[in-house]
């Protein structure tokens, strides 16, 4: 099963608001997929869950895990 | 049925039993909730930073609800783009200061309450005094520097801070800095989620808010400062809320300590104003205002450059620049002979935090930033 990544906010103008990536066996590896098709995320700020857990480091994904990018906002 | 009771336990809310149970009856009689939530609402005092968006429904419906001492800290003024989200003022309002305007409306939605009124912004100066007078901190701010300076404060003192923020369509809250979630050593802060306040995002003026959005999350705001007072519910407590307008849909995020992040937090009085004074929104930045700016752009000793992206509105053409995004000017700031650099974007905020940026990269340059942005630059000069 592929691992499914939101992206919140000003993200999901880059990578749209969801998408199904290929199963990969951690974080990094995933955002390094993910620069190479989306280079503007790069430069991005955000933080990362994995099953809606926020996560502080590198962290091992499974099949079907629901990764989610979430860049700051401060509008009030 | 409550008359007595509540009458007696309002300390210094004096209204009649009868007026009493009037206002908060529908309220009263909830299962759960009744005299004791209402007597401990009476005797809460909340700090509710901006007056704007966020702010003016978290006013009305804390004032409503009978959070006896509301404080209300913001030092703009209305102006007629305010109005289509920040639902307290009125057209007749634009040139007013918010706090001073919002402070009135919601003591006329609720005599019975203290309402302190600070028409001033939050800062390193007066943030401690402040914050240590109230029991809740409620952040409706819109600018990343304040955020962080309440965040730092709220750690430092041990206050519970209810956060939210808007962008677009997607808005988001949380509780922050009130318990400690189960295996962990302390409560969660902002801090743990990133580090240091990001730059060179835009806000709310520059990527535009649908007017409802922060009338939504504030509400949601003012629901968990309820529940955090009268201990009904579950609290968002280190838990993030996003909420997607255009689709309804909710995703929720579990935050978690971040130990990098206790570093970050100022040691001391000295320390904190150290941070903060050097940044942006402190008013010891150097920026220029667009009377300046004109009178740089026709002489030519200064560079100026655009840090917005390539093609956002409104184009420039009236004087000589360059373009270079926020985001890469770091890497990209060309070698030049000129001992002064102007930044500008469309509303001041982007290039404020790359001047910030690039006057620690660059330390024999002097870099300003266009205060007000083009917006206001296009509006006063042509």
């Amino acid at each position: 099963m592929p691992i499914n990544v939101l992206f919140f906010g000003p993200l999901a103008e880059i990578g749209g608001s969801r998408i199904e990536m290929p199963l990969v066996a951690s974080v990094l590896e995933l955002e390094a997929v993910l620069y190479e098709k989306f280079p503007q995320l790069k430069e991005k700020k955000y933080v990362v869950s994995v099953n809606k857990k926020m996560i502080a480091e590198n962290a091992q994904l499974h099949d079907g895990c629901t990764v989610a990018l979430l860049p700051p906002f401060s509008g009030g | 049925m409550y008359g007595g009771a509540v009458a007696a336990i309002f300390g210094r809310i004096t209204m009649s039993h009868h007026d009493l149970y009037a206002r908060y009856q529908r309220q009263l009689g909830l299962k759960g909730f009744g005299v004791e939530a209402q007597q401990k609402l009476a005797r809460a005092r909340v700090l509710v930073a901006g007056a704007g968006g966020l702010g003016c429904p978290l006013l009305q419906y804390l004032a409503a609800a009978g959070v006896g001492c509301i404080g209300v800290i913001d030092d703009d003024r209305v102006s007629v783009s305010n109005l289509h989200r920040q639902v307290l003022f009125s057209t007749a309002d634009i040139g007013e200061q918010k706090a001073v305007i919002a402070g009135r409306k919601i003591k006329q939605i609720n005599p019975e309450i203290d309402v302190q009124v600070y028409a001033d912004r939050l800062n390193v100066e007066n943030v401690i005094g402040l914050v240590s007078e109230y029991d809740i901190v409620v952040d409706g701010t819109d600018n990343f520097s304040t955020r962080y300076l309440i965040n730092d404060v709220c750690v430092w003192l041990g206050k519970p801070l209810v956060y939210g923020a808007v962008s677009q369509f997607e808005g988001q809250l949380t509780v922050l800095n009130w318990k400690a979630n189960p295996g962990e050593l302390r409560p969660v802060q902002y801090r743990d989620l990133f580090l240091e306040p990001p730059s060179g995002i835009r806000n709310c003026e520059e990527e535009g808010v649908l007017g409802v959005l922060p009338g939504l999350i504030g509400v949601l705001m003012a629901t968990e400062v309820i529940k955090l007072i009268t201990g009904i519910g579950e609290v968002l407590n280190g838990r993030l809320l996003l909420y997607n307008l255009l689709t309804h849909q909710t995703y929720e995020m579990a935050l978690s300590v971040n130990e990098a992040a206790n570093a970050f937090i100022p040691k001391s009085t000295a320390d904190l104003k150290a941070y903060f004074t050097e940044d942006a929104c402190s008013g010891a930045l150097n920026e220029i205002d667009a009377a300046t700016f004109d009178k740089w752009m026709k002489s030519s000793g200064v560079l100026a450059i655009d840090v917005r992206e390539p093609g956002e509105a409104p184009i420039v053409t009236s004087f000589p620049h360059m373009n270079i995004p926020a985001g890469c000017i770091e890497q990209q700031l060309p070698l030049t002979d000129k001992k002064s650099i102007v930044l500008f974007c469309k509303s001041g905020q982007r290039s404020a935090e790359a001047a910030k940026k690039l006057t620690k990269a660059f330390a024999h340059i002097d870099f300003f930033s266009l205060r007000g942005g083009l917006d206001q630059y296009l509006s006063k000069i042509q």
